[in-house]
């Protein structure tokens, strides 16, 4: 490995650290300051990722209005009642009752397929 | 989540009342407070889903469960905060009808981003490219990443508060955020450079 490559991947390196650090909003740790203070491309790629997150945090100002309607819709839905949750007992009755004939129909394909495979053996 | 603005003074005071009301089974109450706090909802749902009919949906579910659950809120968050959680989790849980809905996802996206506009022209100019190419890469987040870097980047919640309301462990949000980033910077390249 060459000075060159090494110095690129120091440079990618430090500029993945400081990056995330950007995203989280903490400070540059004190292992990359060095190498961001000096190189053009790590602060360009610190500039945009502090410019983005700004950018996200402004969003959260912007109030999209609900639409018309939307409250007399919901207080004309709190009068009904809360649908009942069905019971555990009934759901595994039905779920019994959906596998035994899968469970029929898998025990008759593998039989077929095991009487098919000894005929071709004999 | 950590960055609420505080609500103070006689509308905090007015807001318990109307809580305590509602917790009683006053209905009234409880439409003053969806009142209040409808546009903040529909606004998050937006966000997380992407999609104005299906956000309208989730605006709706989330203030219906909150009335359902509100005899369980004991005021240890602000109320906008409990509604945050319950509209998080609601988009969440109606993730699958977003997919269905998605059959046009770039125009799904400049709804989004243009809607607003349309309605306040003279805001284009202050919005600006960026914030406007933004929400359109934001749009065009799957909802599993989207969600997550509207909780975190957006409203500032930790990475435990995102975990705790996507269902996930705190790696697989820190996992997903950077995803969502390196998605974003990419999508976003030429506007930031």
């Amino acid at each position: 490995m060459n000075l060159r490559t090494l110095d690129w991947l120091k440079c990618r390196l430090a500029g993945w650290v400081a990056t995330r650090a950007a995203w989280a909003g903490d400070p540059l740790p004190d292992r990359v300051a060095p190498h961001t203070g000096q190189c053009l491309t790590c602060q360009v790629r610190l500039a945009q990722v502090r410019l983005l997150t700004r950018t996200l945090q402004s969003i959260k100002d912007e109030v999209y209005p609900a639409p018309s309607g939307l409250v007399g819709d919901v207080i004309a839905r709190l009068e009904e009642p809360v649908p009942a949750p069905v019971p555990v007992g009934r759901l595994g009755t039905l779920s019994r009752r959906n596998l035994a004939p899968a469970l029929m129909a898998a025990t008759a394909a593998a039989a077929v397929v095991l009487i098919a495979r000894r005929r071709a053996a004999a | 989540m950590s960055n609420q603005p505080p609500t103070g003074g006689v509308q905090a005071t007015d807001e318990r009342v109307l809580i305590a009301a509602a917790q009683g089974g006053d209905t009234q109450a409880f439409a003053e407070l969806a009142v209040r706090h409808q546009h903040e909802v529909f606004t998050l749902a937006l966000r997380l889903v992407a999609n104005r009919e299906l956000a309208a949906e989730v605006a709706q579910e989330s203030l219906i469960k909150a009335w359902r659950a509100l005899p369980r809120f004991r005021g240890e968050a602000a109320f906008a905060t409990w509604l945050h959680r319950i509209t998080v989790n609601t988009a969440w849980t109606l993730r699958h009808r977003a997919r269905r809905q998605q059959h046009e996802p770039i125009d799904a996206a400049y709804e989004l981003a243009d809607r607003d506009e349309r309605r306040q022209p003279e805001r284009v100019a202050e919005i600006g490219e960026l914030r406007s190419r933004l929400r359109v890469a934001l749009a065009k987040l799957p909802a599993s990443l989207r969600s997550v870097v509207v909780m975190k980047d957006v409203y500032g919640w930790s990475h435990a508060e995102v975990a705790d309301a996507l269902g996930i462990s705190v790696t697989a949000a820190k996992v997903r955020l950077h995803r969502a980033h390196r998605r974003l910077q990419e999508d976003l390249k030429q506007e930031v450079a």
